[in-house]
């Protein structure tokens, strides 16, 4: 008789509808609210512009309106190499960039134990110049120059 | 001859009919495994304050994810420190620059105050640290360095020296997957 009582009883069943419908609003809420963008960080310290002589490559990069002027401590001396714009500076893309980067690999084959540069920036100097400045002398995988001291002229 | 009624035989047939129950299980996985998708996608850089058209970050090829510390906005029109409105930049048509006669000896002393009592709040109750103290800071694009100089050294003089400055990493985004299109 138990046993007959069971058998006739129903099996409970979940409501979901009410889950499916704060589901279905929580996905609608963050896709509308979505911004795809990925966010980093790039670190960098602050310092003085010194002309002082040291030891290492002590790398500069100096930006202006004009383009990117490198210079560095080589055994013969002082060197500096001139990257101007292809034609007028203006917009970041103006900048010899690939230069820079190039310049940059170059420098730390030679000297693949010096990882500080010292970026001199001119007043006018946007900041997203100097993020791709950044980029150029870090090269890829953060191998090349990755230490960024900022600077004025 | 019994009086039936039209509609009597498409009834009958309609309960003999199997009620088909709709199965939920897949579509709850299907939105579950988007919710998961989108609070991953959330949580991979969260941050306090969204981008505007007076805030829009440099692109760069950067991937280390973010941190919260203390947080620099400088945005087109203003400076603010956790959220905190520090100073009113000059904005036109050009890049923004900094009122006549806020810098003094190089650094923003509104902005070196704020910067210290922030640093102050947050140790407060923490244990010493070996690490150095370190600033994120936020900055529209546009900012020339005649606003981010002085703006560098009022953190060096509240006693910061390292700077993290966040971009929008253009490495990640090219290997995510693009959901706009």
């Amino acid at each position: 008789m138990k046993a007959r009582r069971r058998l006739t009883m129903d099996s409970p069943e979940l409501n979901l509808v009410p889950l499916l419908d704060m589901v279905s609003l929580l996905i609608q809420l963050l896709l509308i609210n979505a911004q795809f963008g990925v966010f980093a960080e790039v670190g960098a310290a602050l310092g003085a512009p010194s002309s002082a002589p040291g030891e290492g490559l002590q790398l500069q990069i100096h930006v202006n309106g004009a383009g990117f002027t490198a210079s560095w401590q080589d055994k013969d001396g002082r060197m500096q190499r001139q990257l101007p714009c292809a034609g007028p500076c203006g917009p970041v893309e103006s900048y010899d960039l690939a230069g820079l980067a190039a310049l940059a690999a170059e420098l730390d084959q030679q000297h693949p134990d010096d990882q500080v540069v010292q970026l001199r920036l001119d007043a006018e100097v946007p900041f997203e110049l100097t993020a791709r400045v950044m980029d150029a002398m870090r090269g890829p995988g953060d191998r090349a120059f990755p230490d960024v001291v900022l600077g004025g002229p | 001859m019994s009086h039936r009624s039209p509609f009597a035989k498409a009834r009958a047939k309609r309960r003999e009919m199997p009620m088909v129950e709709l199965s939920l299980a897949a579509m709850v996985d299907m939105m579950i495994n988007i919710l998961i998708f989108l609070l991953h996608l959330y949580g991979r850089g969260a941050m306090v304050t969204q981008p505007s058209d007076d805030l829009q970050l440099a692109g760069s090829t950067a991937t280390a994810p973010l941190a919260l510390t203390v947080t620099i906005v400088v945005s087109r029109v203003s400076i603010a420190v956790d959220s905190t409105p520090v100073l009113d930049l000059v904005s036109g048509d050009g890049p923004s620059r900094l009122p006549d006669g806020v810098v003094d000896h190089g650094a923003i002393a509104g902005l070196t105050d704020a910067i210290a009592r922030d640093l102050q709040q947050q140790r407060a109750g923490k244990p010493a640290q070996d690490t150095a103290p370190e600033v994120l800071v936020q900055m529209d694009k546009r900012t020339p360095w005649s606003v981010l100089g002085p703006v560098l050294r009022s953190a060096s003089a509240a006693g910061v020296d390292n700077y993290r400055f966040i971009v929008s990493s253009e490495t990640a985004e090219r290997d995510a997957p693009d959901l706009r299109r």
